[in-house]
């Protein structure tokens, strides 16, 4: 499975609701996110990812298609290469954030109440196997 | 790329008088009802008198300060309009001044506007600078870019950390004056505080070379001095090293963050209304256990406890990591016994009913807690809840 598929955004909604340390971590999380994958590296146009969110499930994950205008509470965007350095644990996601690797967007507040959440929906990434670009 | 942030920092006895140095004639201080019944109020607009300062006092900071004695401020220095904003006091103090010289910086942001990804806020201080003058030795917040704000949720003041590099404070005045009135059992819940700063900031995720210096020697200076101030208050040489001890570790894990053990420490705060010095002081050698119990063998944990004990004289060079490790924990009990300060949660008279009727609201603040990330060893609901239940009834931890 090819990272960035309608295969692999199924799978990482699935390994979210599966990962143990998930749900406990974001029973207040509400608000759905989307993820805004920049062309770089080996990524050669923008890719977004919908993630639905509602205390401590995902209720739901899916390609958008180009075009389709979406609102979510939180949208987090950077370089392809970026995200891949932190799927791959690289880099901490708080400190690319922090660095501008990565920008986060959306109720700051209430983001910053559940970072364990957001880091448990990033580890969600390392539970199934899929290949790179 | 990371970062080392820190206030110009003035310490030593007759730092106060640095003062003098800081341009600027409106100060707007920001202080509690005792500080002023001990007469520390008065050292301070003594000086600035004497240096044709002029002065205005807001002395309503009440312990784990909420959100409204942050806007009063914030609105009386919107009248005021000082160039100075000054602290003086323990951490709810500085924590209250800190968050209040923000808003009135950029009168656009409310509290939840302070986060660590905005970069507007480096431009704090173009109004006013900010001077810190802790009281205590242990709260660290002259030396740090956070602030804790309790706030109403689910009908709990909730203790919420709000940080940016850009509000650490522009001066820390670390003058040993202030501390030396200091009863023996708040130095030494306080010096716990600065203990755990010291040694979570080591081993959290963001530790790094420069935070570890600083606490490494705050660690050394803590054990030293701390024994002779709890018999001896008046040793002004034991406390003025305690007092830099403090802002050392403050420093320290500003710039590499604290980790469960204060997590746990803000929402047993929160929800029993324990001192935070006290509770996190109790909590560290169980939340330090857990990390060195950590199964992962890419964690260095064990080897920073190991490195901490064989630089510090408490394990031979020659000892394995693991026996040297857990010495460390043992030296904290050590002192723990030594100066008289409870080693379980228990002994901060929480009923086993209370107790346990809290658990579940006790996890759920954790988890809510930007420290829940810190953590070397990655943490669980049911490891918050068993390491709760060990401190509790004073349990190694064996998991």
């Amino acid at each position: 499975m090819k990272i960035l598929s309608e295969e692999w955004v199924e799978a990482f909604g699935k390994a979210i609701n599966e990962n143990p340390d998930y749900k406990p971590s974001a029973l207040t999380w509400e608000g759905d996110m989307l993820l805004v994958i920049e062309p770089s590296g080996k990524l050669d146009h923008e890719v977004r990812v919908f993630i639905g969110l509602h205390h401590g499930e995902c209720t739901g994950t899916r390609l958008v298609p180009e075009g389709e205008e979406i609102e979510t509470e939180s949208t987090m965007a950077g370089p392809y290469d970026n995200f891949v350095a932190v799927t791959k644990k690289e880099i901490d996601p708080i400190r690319a954030i922090m660095a501008g690797k990565l920008r986060l967007e959306g109720d700051m507040a209430k983001l910053m109440r559940n970072t364990k959440a957001a880091l448990e929906i990033v580890n969600s990434l390392g539970r199934f196997e899929f290949e790179f670009l | 790329m990371w970062y080392f942030y820190s206030p110009n920092i003035i310490y030593g006895e007759d730092s106060l008088g640095f003062i003098e140095n800081i341009k600027g004639n409106k100060c707007y201080i920001v202080t509690d009802k005792l500080i002023e019944e001990l007469g520390y109020l008065k050292i301070l607009t003594e000086k600035l008198e004497k240096f044709g300062k002029d002065f205005q006092v807001f002395n309503e900071v009440v312990p784990d300060p909420r959100e409204e004695g942050v806007l009063k401020a914030r609105k009386q220095c919107n009248v005021y309009s000082p160039d100075i904003i000054i602290a003086l006091g323990g951490g709810s103090v500085i924590d209250t001044a800190k968050t209040a010289w923000v808003l009135y910086e950029f009168p656009e942001l409310n509290i939840g506007d302070i986060h660590l990804f905005r970069s507007d806020l480096y431009e704090t201080g173009k109004k006013a600078k900010f001077i810190a003058i802790p009281t205590t030795s242990g709260t660290g917040s002259e030396a740090t870019n956070g602030t804790i704000i309790s706030q109403l949720e689910d009908d709990i003041w909730k203790k919420f950390i709000y940080a940016h590099r850009g509000i650490t404070p522009t001066y820390a005045i670390v003058d040993p004056i202030f501390p030396k009135g200091m009863p023996p059992q708040l130095t030494v819940d306080t010096a716990f505080d600065a203990l755990s700063h010291a040694i979570e900031g080591m081993v959290s995720n963001w530790k790094n070379e420069f935070s570890n210096a600083m606490g490494l020697k705050a660690i050394e200076l803590i054990f030293k001095y701390l024994p002779i101030v709890y018999k001896d208050g008046k040793n002004m040489e034991a406390r003025d090293y305690l007092h830099q001890a403090a802002t050392m570790a403050g420093l320290a894990f500003s710039n590499s963050q604290v980790h469960i053990g204060h997590g746990m420490g803000h929402s047993w705060g929160a929800v029993f209304h324990t001192h935070h010095g006290r509770t996190v002081g109790i909590l560290l050698p169980y939340v330090s256990q857990f990390c060195l119990n950590n199964p992962d063998k890419d964690d260095d944990t064990l080897e920073i406890h190991s490195k901490i004990a064989k630089q510090l004289g408490w394990a031979k060079w020659d000892d394995d990591d693991k026996k040297a490790a857990f010495k460390a924990v043992d030296k904290i009990k050590e002192l723990q016994k030594k100066v008289d300060f409870p080693s379980k949660l228990q002994d901060l008279g929480v009923s086993k009913t209370d107790f346990e009727n809290n658990i579940e609201m006790l996890v759920a603040c954790c988890f809510q807690d930007a420290t829940s990330v810190m953590t070397p060893r990655s943490i669980t609901d049911e490891y918050y809840r068993k390491i709760y239940y060990y401190a509790y009834e004073g349990k190694d931890i064996d998991f």
